[in-house]
């Protein structure tokens, strides 16, 4: 049970996974304070006080970590260039870390995710295995979270940064859509591109398990300067997961697998445009980027449960309920997709 | 739409059946009844002798009628088809539950709320069947549109609008309907066509608005004339409608639009084909013209079908009857129902709310305006206002 007096704040605490973060720390009788660009368009409630501002801002997360005891960083960013992502992720990881010394802060709790890992080679990984060695070969986006995981990490061995850091797999619920964007890319909201076969366990995580994993750690005593990795029980494949997805939703979900080689030259060919045209979003996507996405290596999170404790929905059904059904609007009375004619 | 609550009885063939009414509409139902195996036509009644000999002779029907009555008392048979200008259908569908034969009723199926319930109670009470001819819901391009629905392209059906636009108007229907519900027995008349498909797809039409106008032939110089077009809005029990009627048209042209979730599908009744759009599964460069190729396709090969479902009629000598097709299978699914102890496609229930979807839209136009075209004009610039008067309000 927490410290009824606990003052967190929680940074992105507005987003898909800060929302439930939020209910549950309230649920556990803390005091939240939601740090997010637009304070405005969120209203205050018993126990959420909503501030304004940003990671990049130094000044706005020296005001709003007055009183603070705990800090979550859920915050998002980047932008069309690699700056951006340097600005939001990995500036921005430093100065919440910089804040959180200054302010002798009990916890700092950072999630990255798990794009961060090479989960290119067949078999098993658990946290031991680190980041992926060639983050340059990676997208901004991973990049910048590596860099960021590797800032905080440093300042944990050199200046005893409290710091908690989080892995997310796929992370699925109420909240997200069904049509998510961790499967692959959709040609629509019912077809999906999936790289490779499509029939590797994917690392899906409930955002409720999500959540309580970083509730978890406020209070757990060995966790500091940690990584946990985030995965949940159930992991249906992409293949698993689109015909459930069809079965559940009487729609006509399908997905489309795709060689990495195949999309590798489309995207030289997108790649040499941009080029040809002088353009700054031009970024060069590696092949060793490519290998990760189907995700063949399995995640093995015994640690957070051995440390935190944190035990995930283990029940096929209560997961396909809450990753799938909550997305769906039951059919009437008389639809002919449920009629014999 | 409501259930039966009853278990529908199974037939054994051959399954005897009388025909009541020996008007225009009786030469396709004995047609049809001839061609069907497990059934046999065995008797026609007729309150014109004369009309009932003439049918009985074209078709070796045994046993010729003068009353329903008399049809139901001697020739004892199963099913009675019920083939009588609209207002008569109620009455004569109850004699025969009563009488004991199961009834396929001509559409609508009743023109009144309380013809509705008396027949839902009788149905009830002595367990017969009641099938209603919503013949164009068995047309095969309508059928293409069901069949994308059931496999799921289109996701759940959002919103259905249908073009009925026919060459034939208000003065081709029946005038003692007309006398009963004024300009909206056109509504009961043929718009129980769209209407029909409109609620096999959506439910029951819970409210609507309608704008009616008169513009050409039918208004001028006929102060009693139908309106000749009917635009509708409805809501339905599962999506939204709009439905459009225009009588008296040069051409024909009758066609559905169904939105879904997740795709549209159009069906083009004239011409007997139609294309499904779903989501698209091509990457965003080619999806233009992947997807325009295949919904191409999709014209071309439904048209083909067509023309050759139209060879092989050739034989029978009704290559381009394309009624034929649909009555066959509405009357044909009627007795497969019979056949197997279940409930009809085109059920009771169905028709029951096809008949109260009409009476809304009817009740809608009512207490809306008419736009009208100037005398002696086909323009809608300017417009005049008016109201309709129903035969009830006329003579109050």
């Amino acid at each position: 049970m927490a410290d009824p007096g606990d003052c967190v704040l929680v940074i992105g605490g507005t987003g898909f996974i800060g929302r439930v973060l939020v209910h549950q720390l309230i649920e556990q009788g803390n005091e939240v304070r939601v740090l997010s660009r637009n304070p405005a368009r969120h209203s205050d409630r018993p126990g959420v006080t909503h501030v304004k501002g940003e990671v990049a801002d130094r000044e706005s997360l020296r005001a709003a970590t007055e009183g603070v005891s705990v800090v979550y960083d859920l915050s998002l960013g980047g932008g069309p260039t690699w700056d951006d992502y340097q600005r939001d992720f990995v500036d921005g990881a430093k100065n919440v870390a910089e804040v959180c010394l200054e302010r002798n802060v009990r916890r700092l709790i950072y999630t990255s995710t798990i794009a961060t890992l090479h989960l290119a080679a067949e078999g098993s990984i658990d946290e031991s295995a680190g980041t992926d060695p060639k983050p340059e070969l990676r997208s901004w986006y991973v990049q910048g979270k590596i860099y960021a995981e590797n800032a905080l990490n440093e300042l944990h061995r050199t200046r005893g940064l409290p710091v908690v850091i989080f892995r997310p797999g796929i992370v699925v619920g109420e909240g997200n859509k069904l049509s998510h964007p961790g499967l692959g890319t959709w040609a629509s909201p019912t077809c999906c591109f999936v790289v490779g076969p499509g029939t590797s366990p994917l690392p899906l995580v409930l955002v409720e398990d999500v959540a309580s994993a970083l509730v978890l750690a406020k209070d757990a005593p060995d966790a500091a300067g940690k990584s946990f990795n985030l995965a949940g029980d159930v992991r249906p494949s992409a293949a698993d997961y689109i015909e459930l997805a069809s079965r559940r939703s009487l729609r006509n979900f399908s997905m489309r697998t795709e060689s990495p080689l195949g999309i590798q030259a489309f995207r030289l060919m997108v790649w040499l445009g941009k080029a040809a045209l002088r353009r700054k979003d031009n970024q060069w996507l590696s092949y060793h980027e490519l290998k990760n996405a189907p995700q063949r290596t399995q995640l093995d999170c015994s640690a957070a449960k051995t440390v935190l404790g944190w035990r995930p929905v283990a029940d096929h059904d209560e997961f396909v309920r809450r990753a799938i059904d909550c997305h769906l609007t039951p059919p009437r009375s008389g639809d002919l997709r449920c009629a014999e004619f | 739409m409501g259930q039966i609550n009853f278990k529908p009885a199974v037939l054994r063939p051959p399954i005897r059946v009388g025909i009541l009414g020996a008007g225009g509409i009786s030469t396709a139902h004995a047609q049809t009844l001839k061609g069907l195996a497990d059934v046999e036509l065995v008797a026609v009644a007729d309150a014109d002798p004369l009309k009932a000999r003439r049918l009985a002779e074209r078709f070796a029907i045994k046993e010729v009628y003068s009353s329903l009555a008399e049809m139901l008392g001697q020739s004892l048979p199963d099913v009675v088809h019920i083939l009588l200008p609209p207002e008569m259908h109620a009455r004569f569908a109850i004699e025969c539950m009563v009488g004991g034969a199961h009834v396929l009723v001509e559409k609508p199926l009743c023109v009144s709320l309380a013809e509705c319930r008396e027949l839902e109670s009788t149905s009830a009470q002595f367990h017969r069947t009641v099938g209603v001819n919503h013949n164009v819901t068995f047309d095969p391009a309508f059928l293409s549109v069901v069949d994308a629905i059931r496999d799921r392209r289109l996701g759940a059906i959002q919103h259905v609008s249908v073009g009925w636009n026919i060459p034939f108007g208000g003065n081709t229907f029946t005038a003692p309907l007309h006398r009963l519900k004024g300009p909206g027995a056109v509504v009961l008349e043929t718009g129980v066509h769209p209407l029909s498909m409109i609620v096999r797809l959506l439910g029951e039409v819970k409210s609507a608005s309608v704008l009616t106008s008169s513009t050409g032939d039918a208004h001028r110089g006929n102060r009693n004339a139908n309106q000749d077009t009917w635009q509708m809005s409805l809501v339905c029990e599962r999506g939204t409608a709009q439905c459009f009627i225009g009588l008296d048209r040069g051409f024909t042209d009758t066609r559905i639009s169904v939105i879904g979730e997740d795709g549209s599908a159009l069906a083009d009744l004239r011409l007997g084909c139609g294309a499904v759009v779903e989501n698209t599964r091509r990457s965003a460069l080619f999806f233009k013209f992947g997807d325009a190729m295949e919904m191409a396709w999709s014209f071309a090969n439904s048209a083909s079908r067509g023309f050759l479902d139209r060879l092989r009629r050739i034989p029978a000598g009704c290559a381009t009857d394309d009624n034929a097709p649909l009555m066959r299978a509405s009357i044909g699914n009627f007795y497969q129902a019979l056949l197997t102890g279940t409930e009809p496609t085109a059920s009771m229930a169905e028709g029951l709310a096809v008949v109260r979807s009409c009476l809304r839209v009817i009740e809608a136009a009512e207490t809306a305006e008419i736009a009208t075209a100037k005398s002696g004009t086909k323009t809608f610039e300017p417009l005049e206002v008016e109201s309709w008067q129903t035969p009830a309000t006329a003579s109050s």
